[in-house]
């Protein structure tokens, strides 16, 4: 429970998968309280005993399917079928008694369907519960007044309803393209952050080389080390001692044979193939999870000026404002990029050798680094650039 | 528990940045929220013939409300902190209006514009607003319920009215705080996400720099790059029958590069301040320059088209925590990473033992390992230590 808790709390750390996981999980609970108050609730229905009882049972038999859908990491339905479920709970209570409690059950309904933030969803059941409470409140709302009710005091309980939904959808709709822009935004950060430390990890290779050394997975001490560490760990958190020592071996082996390989050896069996796939994000010699946390960690250790409004400005109107400028700046680039392509491989890093300049620029939105005056500029005396910087 | 710092500290101003940026967006709709309610409030009062004073009173309370946000967001042009001031202020006025009509109307069916308020208020997704209006919302029904008891005087009499009304609404409540603490949470997700992935490319990039200095510097023909412009800009200048401005720039900033004093160019060149020449530095080739810096760049931003599956999947989310994961392949996890940090990476700073523990024990990285594997090596550092020390007897340098 402790563990639940905390993970509700750090939820800013987990995926996106893993939230809507924790989300199913924390409607269960609800509904499961939800569920149970209901038993004493249903004596105060006009319900008939077969019927509560044939009700409670649907309840129960909707619950388990939830359960048997997280179980097994259907996420997606078990979201449908929590979300039936509660339309359900809702129907049985607002069915069985005129109150102002069940009426709160169409603000509960709406909220758990918002609480997933799925459009679709949102939109399918979120209209139906606003017909279904509209027309409770028109046909069976007698419960709802007062004896000297305001006037049109029905007519506000309908709009408050609606008001509800649409503020809701509105935010649905935000939140969605918020986190859309943001998604693409962080998976673009990402991968050029990739392309960066693949050009790390050659110029480190390059200095182990020129250094005469041993890559790190080839070091006795490395392993030796590892393995002890590996040991004194699983003693405490495994039953089976020997299960971590086995995917040490397995992990330095990928090292030395290389992923493919593996995964193409008839030999290996598929259990082992499944276990190197797994291991091969966190590989040191190539660009991994693994290679990528170790550099996090000794950026932290880097030395940088301190932080600026413009700290993350990359483009050529931040450096200088002047056209004149811009445009010698932009021929330096284009020099630069140039010449890039036309390296030898003396250094192994990402190599432009091969593709031609307008590729590159074709590639990247040149809007991002330069100015649409500069731009059109550049198409305008694009033969020149060529002819000229061959 | 310990909050955890961030492993970059540049992380929090970047976030705060990127809230903001959101903020305007998110205010226009709780803009547009207030507004509608103002237009039905007033439809309302008008059609069920109530006292002008009254419908006064009420659409001017919804004025003010919409008028503050005009102004904050207007004042926010140069001060953007307006804007977060802004939305306690809309929150809490809002709230406060809600109970007004509450109370003047004494009608049930006013209660639920709270819910709706609630509603308008989550639009902002800020945690501080969320526990406001919820301590707010919870407080404010005590004291109707309390002062006015008659307003929960239905046609149908309930069983343990009181009892029922009020359990019922504290789950509702419950079960909006929750979810909007988790929306806030998966939004909390992205800033962070991209604030790390903006301050590691700063840093990948300062890396990279510092790279291609050690190993690369020799070999970049800068004398090439600058000639060559000035070739070229020449020959434009003369194609498209305008003046030569470009070379006697580009001459100032070659020789920026190859050292020479500020004091010596101003004397060279009497047309340029030091102004015009602090701003040309920036645009020299050498490793430190910002001109290089956008280079290196452009030179790695060619991105693949990303296929939909690869945008919305949960594999760009780097951790040994990883759900799918079993606790043997964690233990590994944590092993190789340890000991790679205490035997170092070639051509990388020397890291020290108290130096990996507290950034893996005290920093948010914590988050990323499993916290039964962590747990063990909290409880037992000196024992990892001895360990590896005695492993690695050469003392860890590569």
């Amino acid at each position: 429970m402790i563990s639940f808790i905390r993970r509700i709390l750090n939820s800013e750390i987990l995926p996106v998968s893993e939230v809507r996981k924790l989300k199913v999980h924390i409607v269960m609970i609800f509904l499961f309280i939800i569920t149970l108050v209901t038993i004493p609730f249903s004596f105060f229905f006009n319900y008939s005993t077969l019927f509560q009882v044939l009700s409670l049972v649907t309840f129960g038999l909707f619950y388990l399917l939830c359960l048997i859908f997280v179980r097994y990491n259907k996420i997606f339905t078990a979201i449908q079928i929590s979300i039936i479920y509660t339309i359900l709970l809702m129907a049985f209570y607002t069915r069985g008694i005129s109150s102002f409690y069940a009426y709160i059950f169409f603000y509960i309904t709406l909220t758990v369907i918002v609480f997933y933030q799925e459009i679709y969803s949102y939109f399918l059941y979120g209209t139906l519960t606003v017909i279904l409470g509209i027309f409770y409140t028109l046909a069976q709302g007698e419960g709802l007044f007062l004896i000297n009710d305001i006037i049109g005091a029905r007519y506000i309980y309908i709009a408050g309803l609606v008001i509800y939904y649409l503020v809701s959808f509105i935010n649905i709709l935000n939140s969605e393209k918020l986190y859309a822009d943001m998604n693409l935004e962080w998976v673009k950060l990402n991968n050029f952050n990739g392309n960066l430390q693949k050009d790390i990890l050659y110029h480190l290779e390059d200095i182990r080389t020129n250094l005469k050394k041993t890559p790190l997975y080839e070091d006795v001490d490395f392993q030796k080390a590892t393995f002890e560490i590996g040991g004194f760990l699983s003693e405490q958190l495994l039953d089976d001692f020997s299960k971590v020592d086995n995917l040490i071996d397995l992990y330095i082996y990928i090292h030395e044979k290389g992923l493919d390989s593996i995964l193409k050896n008839n030999e290996i069996s598929i259990p082992m193939k499944k276990k190197a796939n797994i291991l091969g994000k966190y590989l040191l010699n190539k660009n991994t999870d693994m290679f990528s946390m170790l550099i996090s960690f000794y950026l932290k250790y880097q030395k940088t000026e301190q932080y600026h409004e413009n700290r993350y400005q990359y483009h050529l109107d931040s450096i200088t404002n002047f056209m004149d400028e811009q445009i010698i700046g932009f021929t330096l680039i284009y020099i630069y990029l140039h010449d890039e392509m036309s390296m030898t491989e003396e250094w192994k890093t990402i190599n432009l050798k091969g593709t031609s300049l307008n590729s590159i620029f074709a590639k990247i939105d040149l809007h991002e680094f330069f100015s649409d005056t500069l731009i059109d500029f550049y198409l305008e005396n694009m033969e020149k650039f060529k002819n000229t910087l061959k | 528990m310990k909050k955890k710092y961030s492993v970059f500290s540049e992380i929090q101003s970047y976030r705060e940045q990127l809230e903001l940026k959101h903020l305007r967006s998110q205010n226009i709709l709780v803009s547009l929220s207030v507004f509608l309610l103002m237009i039905l409030t007033f439809v309302y009062m008008i059609i069920a013939k109530y006292p002008f004073v009254t419908v006064f009173g009420f659409t001017i309370g919804y004025f003010v409300i919409l008028l503050f946000n005009f102004a904050f967001a207007a004042y926010a042009v140069d001060h953007f902190y307006y804007l977060k001031l802004n939305k306690y202020l809309t929150s809490l006025s809002l709230f406060t209006l809600i109970i007004t009509l509450i109370i003047y109307f004494k009608s049930p069916s006013f209660i639920p514009l709270l819910f709706v308020a609630y509603a308008i208020c989550s639009i902002y997704k800020d945690i501080k607003i969320l526990l406001g209006i919820t301590l707010y919302f919870v407080f404010s029904i005590i004291m109707i319920t309390l002062s006015y008891d008659n307003i929960f005087e239905f046609q149908t009499p309930l069983a343990f009215k009181h009892l029922s009304i009020g359990f019922f609404v504290f789950l509702f409540l419950a079960i909006l705080l929750i979810s909007s603490f988790i929306i806030v949470k998966e939004k909390t997700f992205f800033y962070n996400n991209i604030a790390f992935a903006k301050e590691k490319e700063y840093r990948n990039l300062n890396l990279l720099l510092e790279f291609d200095n050690k190993l690369k510097e020799k070999s970049y023909k800068k004398d090439y790059y600058y000639d060559k412009s000035k070739e070229f800009l020449l020959k434009l200048s003369n194609d498209l029958n305008i003046k030569d401005d470009f070379t006697e720039k580009i001459d100032i900033i070659q020789l920026l590069d190859q050292g020479v004093e500020k004091n010596t160019l101003l004397k060279q060149f009497p047309n340029f301040n030091l102004e015009d020449i602090n701003r040309l530095q920036k645009l020299t080739i050498n490793s430190q320059s910002e001109l290089r810096r956008l280079m290196v760049k452009i030179k790695h931003s060619q991105l693949k088209k990303l296929k939909q599956r690869e945008i919305f999947s949960a594999t760009h989310f780097q951790s040994f925590n990883k759900q799918t994961d079993t606790l043997d392949v964690k233990i590994l996890c944590f092993a190789v990473f340890l000991v790679s940090l205490k035997k170092g990476l070639p051509g990388m700073k020397i890291i020290s033992d108290e130096e990996i523990y507290d950034t893996i024990i005290n920093s948010n990285l914590y988050y990323f390992f499993d916290a039964k594997v962590l747990k063990i090596y909290q409880e037992n550092p000196k024992v990892f230590e001895t360990i590896i020390n005695d492993a690695i007897p050469s003392g860890g340098v590569i």
